[in-house]
């Protein structure tokens, strides 16, 4: 099954988004902050990966800028996640590199269905 | 029938506002919730999963089994879990829902009420199942849950 990066600071977002998708049969590494999650890209092999924005240390719009200058992981889709809802927010979020963008709370059908569109792609084109 | 078991947690300015935030989280937040009690009726499949609400069933009844714990002091922390447990030869079974301040407590607790009404039953299950989910309070009301959907049901028969 793909393996998913989530990128969250906030335990409780992290837990929830972590057992959901479990439930749905991905693998899931975890990252507390941006550097974290640069590191993981660096060493796993991972398939996606869920960016929550506001991190401490290493904000997520700079970790998805370092993910995509890097040629080893700007491959990885990176869904970008904020508790903002204005359209600035959604075109900052690609602007640095990200994929797509959902906010939070997090709609779980709706963030699955994102996902797999992604990893379709991946699997079509023979990333891994 | 196949019953979801799905989780969720959530905050707000209120603690109504973060149980929404929580039923959102678990997917079933447009449904009129109709708490059950305990009885896994024979034949029952439960699956672990992210609940899809489909999108012409806003308002309808959700009967389910319900964990819930809400927590308003900051540093506190709100847990609720469901647990079960069924017959292998049919699925039958008994459902329990328990909350407390800690995932420990609540473990616990499931477990002791399971062993208490399997005895009094008499009779054989499986081993016991738990989810469990929990959040602590940061400045915000928070919620936790834990549901058994069981399933759907529409308004026009009334």
């Amino acid at each position: 099954m793909p393996n998913i990066l989530i990128a969250e600071d906030d335990a409780m977002n992290l837990d929830m988004m972590t057992r959901h998708l479990k439930w749905e049969g991905y693998q899931v590494v975890t990252a507390v902050n941006g550097v974290q999650a640069v590191a993981l890209a660096q060493s796993e092999l991972i398939d996606l990966i869920l960016m929550d924005m506001g991190m401490p240390i290493l904000d997520g719009w700079e970790a998805t800028r370092r993910l995509k200058a890097s040629p080893s992981t700007r491959h990885i889709p990176v869904i970008a996640l904020t508790a903002y809802a204005v359209s600035e927010d959604r075109v900052k979020c690609l602007s640095v590199g990200c994929d797509e963008y959902e906010t939070k709370p997090v709609d779980f059908p709706r963030l699955l269905a994102k996902m797999e569109r992604f990893l379709a792609c991946a699997s079509k084109e023979g990333v891994r | 029938m196949n019953i979801t078991i799905t989780a969720g947690t959530g905050e707000g300015p209120t603690a109504i506002a973060a149980f929404d935030a929580a039923l959102r989280v678990a997917g079933v937040e447009n449904y009129n919730l109709i708490p059950l009690s305990s009885i896994i009726p024979p034949g029952s499949t439960l699956t672990r999963t992210t609940f899809v609400t489909p999108s012409d069933e806003y308002g309808h009844r959700l009967y389910v089994v319900m964990a819930r714990c809400e927590e308003h002091i900051d540093g506190h922390a709100a847990w609720a879990g469901v647990g079960w447990v069924q017959e292998p030869e049919d699925g039958r079974g008994l459902f329990v829902e328990l909350h407390g301040e800690s995932e420990t407590s609540v473990q616990d607790a499931i477990d002791a009420t399971l062993i208490s009404m399997m005895a009094s039953r008499g009779r054989t299950y499986g081993p016991i199942q738990r989810e469990v989910a929990g959040c602590i309070c940061r400045g915000k009301p928070v919620c936790a849950l834990v549901i058994a959907v069981y399933q759907s049901q529409g308004w026009s028969s009334i």
